[in-house]
């Protein structure tokens, strides 16, 4: 009776050793900022964007920077591959939103790269614009976002098709 | 006996999950999850994981770090020519130039040339200079799909464009001694990634400071642009470097 005992004490406490080293930690879970803005139809969007997805990419990207824009092309193949994984695509032109002229220019810029994702003219008024997107020093920068509406873990920072692992493994965190 | 040993049970039981609750990460695991980017430096901060001292020793690992404004988006090498067939160089640019890229014939740009020949004075009294591209949009958008060739003293495409300037538009540019070039496949070549700007209706520009664009494209400028400030902080920055 003892020895069973013994088996059984040593057993419980190896368990929860193994356990205790096999802990991961947990990603980090920022919530995403109210998003005040419209589609580049014009349409305005909110956080609600994030729920019907597993998870969201969003790029964010402005009408003066040439490498945002070249490697739009293939922020598009990821949003077809994706979405097949119910994981969206959004892009955030940040100055889109800064004037009607900015606007078209996106506009524009956006049906050349032949970009079909949402993207978003951030409303220069609201906190969305000045409080989060005023932070963002470098471009492009890019978050993945939980069906929760939370940023999993680092902004994305740097050019994303050289990041192809690193954003597989963000979007795998994230719905998980 | 019995039940004396199943309260010893039960104590390593909870004993060992309220150590496992316990247990923090070792600085060496957060370190990692924060150079791969799954976790930040604020929550782990947040939860107790990281000191500020820790912080210094940390790595910002796989995300690619913006590189210095000055240094990552350069205007490569590129021969064009006036409008009167000189030939123009990247070397005859100076370290501070707004770079204007027009169809001359859209009312835009005509707006857009008026203010740079305003401003023309205080830009040039600030040691900075303007160029002028001139962008014959059909020839450019047939020129897409043929090969790169050396300009020459003579150059043909200069001639065209010539014909399809609003010459009118452009005399107060050659009064001030402004240069003008043909926008021609070498300069769209040297733009890379920035020559998409330039394919807009009209007029775009930007600053070129020692070869480098480090902000962003404007569609319009108009008389309320403070150039002076924004040269003074470009001066700034060409120094810091």
């Amino acid at each position: 009776m003892k020895k069973i005992i013994s088996i059984l004490l040593i057993s419980i406490m190896s368990i929860a050793l193994v356990a205790c080293d096999n802990q991961e930690i947990e990603a980090s879970k920022t919530p995403f900022p109210e998003i005040a803005g419209v589609d580049m139809e014009g349409n305005s969007v909110t956080n609600d964007i994030f729920a019907d997805y597993d998870a969201t990419i969003v790029n964010f990207w402005n009408n003066g920077c040439g490498t945002c824009i070249e490697e739009m092309p293939e922020i598009e193949e990821y949003y077809q591959e994706f979405s097949e994984m119910n994981i969206n695509v959004v892009g955030v032109g940040t100055d889109s939103g800064e004037s009607d002229e900015n606007y078209e220019f996106a506009k524009k810029i956006l049906a050349r790269k032949g970009v079909t994702y949402m993207n978003i003219a951030p409303d220069t008024e609201g906190a969305f614009f000045n409080e989060f997107i005023h932070e963002i020093t470098s471009y492009p920068t890019t978050y993945v976002v939980d069906s929760d509406g939370n940023i999993i873990g680092s902004p994305i920072i740097g050019y994303l098709i050289g990041q192809d692992k690193t954003l597989r493994d963000r979007v795998k965190l994230a719905t998980e | 006996m019995k039940k004396f040993m199943i309260m010893i049970l039960m104590g390593a039981l909870v004993l060992s999950l309220a150590a496992c609750g316990d247990s923090k990460p070792s600085v060496e695991e957060v370190k990692a999850a924060i150079e791969n980017g799954t976790v930040t430096v604020e929550d782990a901060m947040e939860k107790g994981w990281l000191t500020s001292d820790d912080i210094a020793s940390i790595d910002m690992g796989e995300s690619i770090p913006a590189e210095n404004k000055l240094t990552a988006n350069m205007l490569g090498d590129f021969q064009t020519s006036t409008l009167d067939g000189k030939i123009f160089t990247n070397k005859d640019l100076s370290n501070f130039t707004y770079l204007a890229f027009i169809n001359p014939n859209s009312e835009n740009a005509k707006e857009c040339i008026n203010v740079l020949t305003e401003k023309y004075d205080e830009i040039k009294n600030a040691n900075a200079e303007v160029i002028i591209f001139l962008i014959d949009f059909d020839n450019t958008e047939n020129a897409e799909n043929t090969e790169t060739t050396e300009t020459t003293e003579t150059n043909e495409d200069s001639q065209i464009s010539q014909e399809n300037v609003d010459l009118e538009s452009l005399q107060a540019l050659k009064d001030l001694d402004i240069s003008v070039l043909q926008y021609n496949d070498s300069v769209k070549n040297a733009l890379g990634a920035n020559a998409d700007m330039v394919k807009s209706d009209g007029f775009t520009g930007t600053w070129n400071v020692g070869g480098a664009f480090p902000l962003a494209w404007s569609m319009k400028i108009d008389m309320e642009d403070d150039f002076i400030s924004t040269l003074n902080s470009l001066k700034e920055m060409y120094n810091e470097k």
